[in-house]
């Protein structure tokens, strides 16, 4: 009888540290900043920083850039590492002469470091993705997210050439 | 027409799509775990999939018709299910594998009669609802992309409540067949060797470890960011 009063005891006090620890968790994650966790080239580049190139429009002509984000969170899951590794292939295979010239750059972004929060809103994210992001004397003129990725994960050579097609498409528009 | 009949393929498929990604893979053993644990009875094991397959589907249709209605709310509703309810799922399975392995008892006094233990293993078929709904709400990011991303456009262009459910059945599929093959297999055994009552016990105690397991997994990645 005594051990099980003592047993009911140690239960209840189990599930109320793991009932606590839940909240607190929960808690901390709302109100705290997520440690910053990735990729070193993931800095808190904003969009502005990131496409801030001088020109001078007297003289020159419209600078364009195409930035290819990959934006993640500090949770890195499988498919998601994939995602960026296939999409970084697409870009550093199909367009190196662009990458080495600048006018195409490839950006990882973890959207939970401090000052990258506003891509969530900027874009749109519901999830990992790839943006394009297309940019006349440093401002963006238009975007679009690469939705495609998640169904097309599955197929490296498909995923490869839809993020080649898009590019293109892109650069030509 | 035609299109109709493409649009609900796509929405099976998505679920499947989804269902055998790397990233549910640990939901997943916990849910064939728990749907499959009462072996010796092949009915239980079917209508307890059943019921995780509708619980999976009705969080779905309710995420579905919420976003559906403002499409603006699809980044806030992803972001919030992403982070919060993955921190909630992994304290929720030990918590339940702890009260199925029946180390401790509780007990209700007055005229609640039982224990919980026994309350949460007899909880059978609404339990197995009520983690269908948990798992489906707790988005990994592939289910979100596949979610958010093509399904809902689905839904925006044809019926919500429709497109919403056959997707929830195509994210439940492999937990079904896993759970039914679980079922008859150990049955078959258990006939043959007239062992049904130790394979029982044997596969309650399996699916407490196996709950216990992935929950301490899922604190782990999700509560305190290990990535392993």
């Amino acid at each position: 009888m005594v051990s099980s009063k003592l047993g009911k005891h140690k239960t209840m006090i189990l599930l109320g540290v793991i009932l606590a620890f839940t909240v607190f968790q929960t808690f901390c994650q709302g109100t705290q900043a997520s440690k910053p966790k990735g990729k070193t080239g993931a800095s808190a580049d904003t969009k502005t920083n990131s496409a801030a190139t001088p020109t001078t429009p007297a003289l020159k002509a419209v600078q364009q850039k195409l930035v290819v984000y990959y934006f993640y969170t500090t949770y890195r899951c499988h498919s998601c590492t994939m995602i960026e590794k296939l999409t970084k292939t697409a870009v550093e295979a199909g367009f190196k002469d662009l990458l080495a010239s600048g006018r195409v750059e490839f950006k990882g972004i973890n959207i939970e470091q401090p000052g990258n929060e506003h891509f969530v809103e900027d874009y749109k994210l519901y999830t990992k993705s790839v943006i394009l992001s297309d940019l006349r004397d440093g401002k963006e003129a238009k975007w679009k997210n690469l939705d495609q990725v998640w169904t097309l994960l599955g197929n490296e050579g498909k995923f490869i050439e839809y993020i080649q097609k898009e590019i293109k498409t892109y650069l030509e528009g | 027409m035609e299109s109709i009949f493409i649009d609900i393929g796509a929405a099976i498929w998505l679920g499947i799509l989804t269902s055998i990604s790397p990233c549910p893979l640990a939901t997943n053993i916990a849910a064939i775990s728990y749907v499959g644990r009462k072996v010796e009875k092949t009915r239980l094991v079917l209508f307890a999939g059943l019921f995780y397959t509708l619980g999976r589907a009705l969080a779905y249709v309710a995420v579905a018709v919420l976003v559906t209605r403002s499409l603006q709310m699809i980044p806030g509703v992803s972001m919030f299910l992403q982070k919060y309810m993955n921190l909630a799922i992994g304290p929720l399975l030990v918590i339940v594998g702890i009260l199925l392995l029946g180390i401790f008892n509780i007990s209700f006094g007055g005229g609640m009669g039982g224990n919980l233990q026994s309350r949460v293993d007899k909880m059978g078929l609404w339990g197995s609802g009520l983690l269908g709904i948990v798992f489906a709400l707790a988005f990994c990011p592939v289910s979100a992309g596949l979610f958010f991303g093509a399904l809902i456009p689905l839904a925006v262009k044809g019926n919500a409540v429709f497109m919403s459910s056959l997707y929830g059945i195509g994210t439940a599929v492999p937990v079904i067949i896993f759970a039914i093959i679980l079922a008859f297999s150990a049955n078959l055994i258990g006939s043959a060797f007239k062992k049904l009552t130790a394979i029982e016990k044997w596969v309650r105690r399996g699916t407490a470890i196996t709950m216990l397991a992935i929950g301490v997994y899922l604190i782990l990645r999700h509560n305190f960011g290990l990535n392993f």
